[in-house]
């Protein structure tokens, strides 16, 4: 399988709104196997959104589980989130958040610690869970790309920007 | 070829003095590659690196912001780089450590940490400090060199703690790609 293209900013088409997902067929389906492969073979593997590789749908990849963060204390593996909302969510979390569409920079950016999610999985069925700390985070980031937002959007303050140290070998 | 200078600017603090000085920059062609402007006290203080495919010199540079000088009073000071002064050095992202002091304010807070760092060899990347009423804050992020283990500098940092009475928080900066 070959990697899908990542946009990176600044290109336009990352601002873009994306549309919910109602055909969860064999095209969908067949467009999900290739978003996963794209992100499992990026830097940290944890979290893709469609309208990074240029469709616009409202679906998520989410995997937290091979990712050592303090504040990862419970996740629930592979996630593929379509139309996903949050319906309710408490406390705050800081973390020093990067993109694969933003490649120099990274931010501290502030997320709700916990969420509960609504969304519907790979055959449209609906489903809720809760989750709090690193995937929390991963969802909330995957999910602006939904809405055309991207980390830099969510900064607080200037000092809260940094210039990647290190560039990619 | 490319040149690049270091600019420092300060003066009083008043509306327009970063405007002022990057109309000059923009409409002489220069780039801005890194910039830090903030206000200290009353003073607004500007550090530019800018680059130029002209060849000009450091007094010409300087020249360009005769009148910007006059009209906001400000001390301009020009200094050319060689190219690989003027980029970043990158350490490696994994030696990225955030330290933060912080007490009673008295004398000593900065130049005892400082001192325990540049002993280390540790490089400081960015510092800022804050003193509101009798709190005094110092807050760093530094690049660990070669052989020095996080824990080795933490133990020194809490002998530090102990020398100066401050509370000091020492943590490693992690960035996750999403």
């Amino acid at each position: 399988m070959e990697k899908l293209k990542i946009l990176t900013y600044p290109d336009p088409r990352l601002k873009k709104i994306s549309e919910p997902v109602k055909d969860f067929g064999k095209d969908f389906k067949e467009f999900v196997d290739k978003l996963i492969y794209t992100m499992y073979n990026s830097p940290a593997g944890v979290g893709i959104a469609a309208p990074q590789v240029n469709n616009h749908i409202q679906t998520i990849i989410v995997d937290a589980s091979n990712y050592k963060h303090k504040t990862n204390k419970k996740n629930h593996g592979l996630l593929v989130l379509s139309n996903p909302r949050i319906i309710a969510h408490d406390g705050e979390i800081i973390i020093r958040e990067g993109c694969l569409s933003v490649p120099d920079y990274t931010g501290n950016v502030k997320r709700h610690y916990w969420i509960k999610v609504e969304a519907e999985d790979i055959n449209g069925d609906t489903i809720t869970f809760d989750t709090e700390g690193f995937e929390a985070v991963v969802i909330q980031h995957e999910l602006d790309h939904l809405y055309g937002k991207l980390f830099i959007d969510r900064i607080s303050s200037p000092k809260d920007l940094f210039r990647r140290k290190v560039y990619k070998k | 070829m490319k040149k690049y200078f270091l600019i420092s600017a300060f003066g009083k603090d008043k509306v327009g003095i970063v405007a002022s000085l990057s109309k000059v920059l923009y409409e002489n062609g220069f780039n801005l590659e890194d910039s830090s402007m903030s206000k200290l006290g009353g003073e607004f203080t500007v550090m530019l690196v800018v680059s130029t495919d002209k060849n000009i010199s450091e007094g010409e540079v300087s020249k360009l912001f005769d009148e910007v000088k006059k009209n906001l009073g400000l001390q301009i000071y020009v200094k050319e780089l060689k190219e690989e002064e003027a980029k970043k050095e990158k350490p490696k992202e994994d030696s990225i450590y955030r330290i933060v002091v912080y007490g009673a304010d008295k004398p000593g807070i900065v130049y005892k940490t400082t001192k325990l760092l540049a002993d280390k060899n540790v490089s400081i990347l960015d510092m800022t400090t804050e003193k509101s009423g009798d709190l005094y804050i110092l807050l760093t992020e530094v690049a660990l060199p070669e052989g020095l283990s996080f824990n080795e500098l933490k133990s020194q940092i809490k002998g530090l703690q102990d020398e100066i009475g401050v509370d000091i928080s020492c943590e490693k900066i992690e960035s996750v790609e999403l």
